[in-house]
């Protein structure tokens, strides 16, 4: 599998590692629900298809990218910063149920 | 079968010398191990896995299920490997395998008298049974265990360590060319003409595939002689690799293909400082694709007698090699391929006695080839069985209608000593197939095809279903410009020869098993015959993936590449189905087998991912035994002549506590967190406060993980305002590097915080004991040391010996003591500094397990306690979890079970009556014979110097409420049951005095 | 006051001059080694790459690289490393220092690893191909040009290359590691020859 990072180009996915699924919703240290929290670690999706997911490029420029990929062919269909993606999902943070608490 | 080398070729080639079971042979330059074997009329080369059956030499290629030998001897020893494939050296050294005592008598055959009984399945329906005690069919099986394992098999392994190396290597390239035969060269060529990077594999140790061999003229030059010269032309390219004797093994994700060169397999020893093998990772913007194909035979009664091969490995020993495959060669067909075959190897010299063709009829170039071979024609029939007991004699036939697939007429008998067996062509797609590639059925071919790309490969040639010369050169251009396309280029320049030869059908008749009594083989390295095949289908086992475990078809070293279709043909005929509904399992990566050693590569040994201090010299000139921790070496004692480690460890650990010590700390891991959100983002990664830790002060700190569990601990220095120095334990600091590199990325990008690793920055050295502070005092420069400017956490710079140091006051003993920190490359310096000063306290030098005894005693925590399970309230942490901010893994860590009272909790246990503490002991009430549950674990255990006790640190259920109780330290396996009391983990000095002095 | 001790070098005592492995007539593949006088990673925030980029073009008198390049001038390099970052190697002592007064803290962070690298100089003519037997990474002078710096790693430990020239590379390597890589070196190296200097 080949990763193109954004910064150092195409490389190897060994040189990176894998940081989970992006779209799980990571509540804030300030969300003191439980549920949420519990959500967030215990309840993943398995997506069979196109998944939307964080990498770091440990052995390389060690940014996190976000990486658009098949789990079942494994065809990456893109791969970019995280920059613009971590705004987007503090924003999501915010919607979440006990993030007001 | 009796071959031998033909007249015509006689002469030329250099003359090798090689044994074969200790017996001296002589071959020639360009033999494989086969053709060699074949030349001197050896027929018998091994012995089949289960029935102990002799087999021979079946194919010319990698391909082969029969001919394995084992090769050289010692280190070098090598079993399992294809006498068709490995090239003859002088001086090669070869045996057969899985016979006792000899090849051509092996005692274990018996088994195929009680073939009945070795019938598929025959293991499940023997020995397997439930796992409990008394059942019959388990207890069988460990009776019987030992005598299989001697009885079935291949060759054995190598008992002593390989002498030679492998290498790796990367590769990247525009179009990746896998096969260099007719439709390779073609694809190579066209995609190098327009400037792409080339890399185009063979496994053989010359390009040209089937145009070796090939009777055809290429631009009116030999077909051989064309291969050459346009191979030399491809490897004169800038823009061209070649590497052959290199097989593509897999294909993975994203165009990644693995291929194994085996640069010198061809020699006795690998030229000096080369490796043997050398394993290419290629990464490919587009591949084609243009492996050929696998000719496969016709089953039939006793077609595994050494003898019976396939008509075009025959054909190639006969035409490449100059070797007869026997005195009398008969062909047994269903197709046209099988006709060329006997004209050519008539051609060659060989006799060809007969040629029997399953159709009752052929076109007339088809019978033109089979009169210029002079054999007699027998159409419309069928080889049913054949005669001889270890070599073959010959072969009755008898009339076979193809539509009705019935035998009739009279058996006739023809004689010879080597049958040639056509059964038609399987595209090569293996490849294609590891990736998923789902493969279609081609009715006319008989044939899977590799079906539609999942990748950026192009399949061109027989690999894909175009037989032919003149199809392989049009189908490699073809998939050359797609390959093109692919990778961003234009279309190159096409450069097809005009060809003359033979136009033949390759499409054969749907014959591939002759039903007639007696053992007929499919798989013949697994001996599953045609009736073991319709007994699964009987029992049930009607699916392609169940019939190839019942039967274990298809599941030997060669994968079943020239027997899988012909199984599938017999269970679909069994089912009346048609073969693509019975469907196909898919090839498994490699495509042939791989030494672990290749995979390895240069990766072991000393060439392994070590990580040393700037001091490691020094502790091994001082009798330091060096200690894996995580990648790192630690020195684990200094062992003085005649001392065991126990002894060093505990005259060192006593000595700290007397007097001082000093020990090579470099190795914790050491992050620079920078920023004006510095102090901000360490109060949201760390359990306990630390927006207000002053600066020249350090703290101790627990980060959980996001789940509420304990990551990791260190202490955390603030340098100045912006800036923090951030220890971790030795084998977390990549862990928590990425931990908290994830949290500044994504989680909390509006900080401003830089973190770098900088444990290869600073050597560090912590020194400690009473006479600590005399020691730096006597050193230290530039910085007040005494108790009122360097306090107990404080952190201060300064200098020994002219180097800048860090000092902070850090305790991990218990005792008074410093870490001092300093630029890597004036370690050793000062560590020397150290240990001068500190000569007249009579300072000792202390390794890792004098490190543990005194944390241990002290019931300080480590890697064996933050073992992932344990939370801070477990260790007794709770005092650090801070209830008055946010921070990660805070919730989580808030559940009932995370701080439900019954958990286990640290505690330490102290043998009673002096006996040892075995690590990875359990906590029992009960006794040796009846322990009783476990109710807890011993972590990190040592004899204790201060206590005069083995003790050791433990997790116990509600431990922090039975200080006092007797219980056992029991460990089975090592046949130790001590008794031991539960005490408190701080052994040694619980008010801190010693430390804070 | 007593002399300050001299640096040591992770490779000393590994590192023996001579000509080893297959050398016929010339090596294939040359190595040395050296110690930077300063060796300073400059890291800007968010929206301050602009500033610090200013920054270090005036201290350091070099236009600053893009991405994966690399700008030399007399015994200094500025190497960029990732996005709005850079490591600046320096013959002499002090940049540190120098640098920290040019760049306050909102601006950006500065962090010494003088001691965490040492430099192992690969070149000649065999000088990709050795590389690649352990790095993955297109080592083709397209995608990596002269004047590139790519970060690679070796058995899954990162190290940063800096390419001088068609067959001139240089490794940065971590402290601790650099045993392993040059033993490495000397394995890959054996097959081609390699000379030490």
């Amino acid at each position: 599998m080949k990763i193109t990072c954004p910064y150092c180009g195409e490389r190897d996915h060994r040189e990176f590692t894998y940081r989970g699924d992006a779209t799980a919703i990571r509540p804030s240290i300030d969300n003191t629900s439980l549920d949420d929290h519990q959500a967030f670690v215990y309840d993943r999706k398995n997506t069979a298809g196109t998944h939307r997911e964080l990498w770091n490029h440990t052995s390389g420029c060690r940014t996190h990218v976000v990486v658009v990929r098949d789990t079942v062919s494994h065809e990456i269909f893109s791969c970019e910063p995280v920059g613009p993606f971590a705004k987007q999902l503090a924003r999501n943070v915010a919607k979440l149920k006990g993030a007001g608490a | 079968m009796s071959g031998f080398r033909l007249k015509a070729a006689e002469t030329g080639g250099k003359a090798l010398h090689f044994t074969f079971d200790g017996k001296s042979f002589v071959g020639r330059e360009g033999d494989t191990l086969a053709s060699a074997l074949m030349a001197n009329g050896v027929s018998i080369v091994g012995r089949s896995f289960k029935y102990h059956r002799p087999r021979g030499i079946f194919t010319a290629g990698s391909e082969e299920p029969s001919a394995l030998v084992t090769l050289r001897s010692g280190g070098r020893h090598e079993p399992n490997v294809r006498a068709t494939e490995i090239e003859l050296y002088e001086g090669l050294e070869a045996r057969s395998q899985n016979r006792w005592p000899s090849v051509r008598f092996d005692l274990m055959a018996v088994n195929q008298l009680a073939g009945k009984a070795f019938s598929a399945g025959f293991y499940y329906k023997t020995f397997m049974g439930p796992r409990r005690a008394g059942h019959k069919a388990t207890q069988f099986w460990y009776f019987c265990e030992q005598f299989i394992r001697r009885a079935a098999g291949l060759g054995k392994g190598a008992t002593s360590a390989d002498p030679d190396t492998y290498s790796r290597m990367n590769a990247w390239c525009d179009v990746l060319v896998i096969g260099a035969g007719a439709a390779g060269i073609a694809a190579a060529g066209r995609a190098a003409s327009a400037g792409a990077r080339v890399i185009m594999c063979d496994e053989r140790a010359r390009g040209g595939g089937s145009l070796t061999g090939a009777p055809e003229l290429l631009d009116g030059q030999p077909a051989a002689e064309w291969a050459s010269d346009a191979m030399e032309e491809l490897a004169e390219l800038d823009n061209v690799t070649i590497l052959t004797r290199t097989t593509v093994q897999s294909m993975f994700d994203g165009d990644t293909y693995l291929a194994v060169e085996r640069v010198n397999d061809h020699r006795d020893e690998p030229k000096r400082h080369q490796p043997r093998q050398r394993a290419w990772t290629i990464r490919a913007a587009s591949t084609v694709i243009a492996t050929g194909a696998i000719e496969r035979p016709i089953v039939f009664a006793g077609n595994d007698r050494p003898g019976v091969m396939l008509a075009d490995a025959a054909r190639r020993y006969a035409v490449e090699y100059g070797v007869a495959p026997g005195r009398a060669v008969a062909v047994f067909t269903n197709n046209d391929t099988g006709w060329l075959a006997a004209r050519d190897m008539a051609r060659a010299g060989v006799i060809v006695s007969a040629i029997v063709d399953v159709r009752a009829d052929v076109q007339d170039d088809v019978r033109k080839a089979g009169e210029e071979s002079r054999a007699e024609i027998f159409l419309g029939a069928a080889i049913t069985g054949t005669r001889g007991w270890q070599e073959l004699q010959g072969a009755h036939v008898r009339d076979f209608h193809e539509v009705s697939n019935t035998l009739g007429g009279k058996k006739r008998f023809i004689g010879c000593d080597c049958i040639a067996v056509s059964g038609g062509w399987s595209p090569a797609f293996h490849l294609t197939s590891q990736q998923g590639g789902k493969p279609q059925w081609d009715a006319e071919l008989q044939a899977f095809l590799p079906g539609e790309a999942s990748a950026n490969w192009f399949g061109a040639g027989a690999m894909a279903g175009k037989f032919g010369l003149r199809n392989a050169f049009r189908t490699g251009e073809e998939a050359a410009v797609r390959a093109l396309t692919q990778a961003g280029f234009g279309e190159g320049e096409s450069s097809v020869p005009v060809i003359e030869g033979d136009a033949i059908d390759y499409a054969p008749a749907p014959v591939l098993e002759i039903n007639s009594p007696g053992k007929s083989f499919v798989d013949l390295q697994h001996d599953v015959t045609a009736d073991d095949v319709r007994l699964a289908h009987r029992e049930g086992f009607v699916s392609v993936e169940h019939l190839k475990r019942y039967t274990t078809l298809g599941m030997a070293t060669d994968q079943g590449k020239t027997s899988n279709v012909t199984g599938l043909a017999i269970m679909a005929q069994t089912r009346d189905m048609s073969i693509p509904e019975v469907g196909t399992t898919r090839f498994r990566p490699p495509y042939t087998p791989v030494a672990l050693a290749t995979l390895a590569g240069e990766q072991y040994g000393h060439l392994s991912t070590v990580r040393r201090t700037p001091m490691h010299d020094w502790h091994v000139a001082n009798g330091a035994h060096m200690y894996a921790n995580g990648p790192w070496l630690r020195p684990e004692s200094y062992n003085a002549p005649g001392e065991t480690v126990e002894q060093a460890y505990i005259r060192e650990a006593r000595k700290v506590r007397e007097s001082v010590g000093l020990v090579d700390v470099s190795t914790l891991g050491k992050i620079d967190v920078q920023g004006p959100d510095a102090a901000e983002f360490l109060n949201r990664i760390y359990s306990n406060g630390f927006a207000k830790l002053p600066v020249g002060k350090a703290r101790y700190g627990l980060m959980l993980r996001e789940d509420g569990f304990l990551f990791d601990d260190g202490t955390t220095w603030r340098l100045d305002e912006h800036r923090f120095l951030m220890t971790t334990t030795t084998a977390g600091a990549g862990h928590v590097m990425e931990h908290l590199e994830y949290h500044r990325d994504v989680v909390w990008p509006d900080l401003k915080v830089a973190l770098t690793s900088v444990s290869d920055e600073w050597a560090g050295v912590a020194v400690a004991g009473p006479k600590s502070r005399q020691v730096l005092a006597a050193c230290v420069t530039k910085c007040d040391v005494s108790n009122e400017a360097l306090p107990f956490m404080g952190v201060r710079t300064g200098e020994i010996v002219g180097i800048p140091v860090w000092i902070a006051r850090l305790s991990f003993s218990g005792e008074m003591a410093y870490e001092v920190y300093c630029g890597a490359n004036w370690g050793q310096a000062l560590w020397d500094a150290l240990m001068a000063a500190g000569e007249k306290h009579d300072i000792v030098p202390y390794g890792l397990e004098a490190l543990s005894t005194l944390r241990i005693e002290k019931g300080h925590v480590a890697g064996p306690e933050l073992n992932g399970r344990t939370t801070p309230g477990d260790l007794g942490l709770q005092g650090m979890v801070s209830s008055k901010k946010n921070f990660v893994g805070a919730v989580l860590n808030n559940r009932p079970a995370m701080q439900a009272e019954d958990r286990l909790q640290l505690v330490a246990i102290r043998s009673i009556d002096g006996q040892r503490i075995i690590g990875g002991s359990h906590l029992v009430k009960g006794t040796k014979d009846e322990p009783g549950l476990s109710e807890g674990h011993t972590t990190s255990t040592c004899f204790s110097p201060a206590l005069n006790a083995y003790i050791s640190l433990a997790l116990l259920e509600r431990g922090r409420a039975r200080f006092g109780e007797k219980m056992y330290a029991t460990n089975p396996v090592r046949d130790s049951h001590v008794a031991v009391e539960v005490i408190n983990p701080h052994m040694v000095d619980p008010k801190g005095a010693r430390m804070h002095g | 006051m007593a002399e300050i001790p001299d640096r040591i070098s992770p490779l000393d005592g590994l590192f023996e001059p001579g000509d080893f492995g297959a050398v016929t007539n010339s090596p294939g593949v040359e190595y040395s080694q050296r110690l930077c006088g300063a060796l300073v990673q400059v890291q800007a925030w968010p929206g301050t790459t602009g500033k610090v980029e200013a920054v270090l073009k005036q201290v350091l008198g070099l236009p600053v690289p893009k991405a994966r390049l690399a700008h030399m001038k007399d015994e200094t390099i500025l190497m960029s490393t990732g996005p709005g970052r850079w490591l600046v190697d320096d013959e002499m002592e002090g940049l540190e220092e120098k640098l920290r007064k040019a760049l306050p803290s909102d601006l950006g962070a500065l962090t010494g690893l003088t001691h965490a690298r040492v430099v192992i100089s690969v070149s000649g003519e065999k000088a990709e191909w050795v590389l690649s037997s352990g790095i993955a990474m297109d080592f083709h002078v397209n995608a990596f040009p002269g004047g590139g710096v790519q970060l690679g790693h070796h058995h899954e430990i990162g190290v940063t290359i800096h390419r001088l020239g068609a067959n001139h590379f240089e490794l940065y390597a971590f402290t601790s590691l650099a045993h392993g890589l040059w033993h490495w070196l000397t394995h890959a190296g054996a097959e081609v020859g390699y000379r030490v200097t």
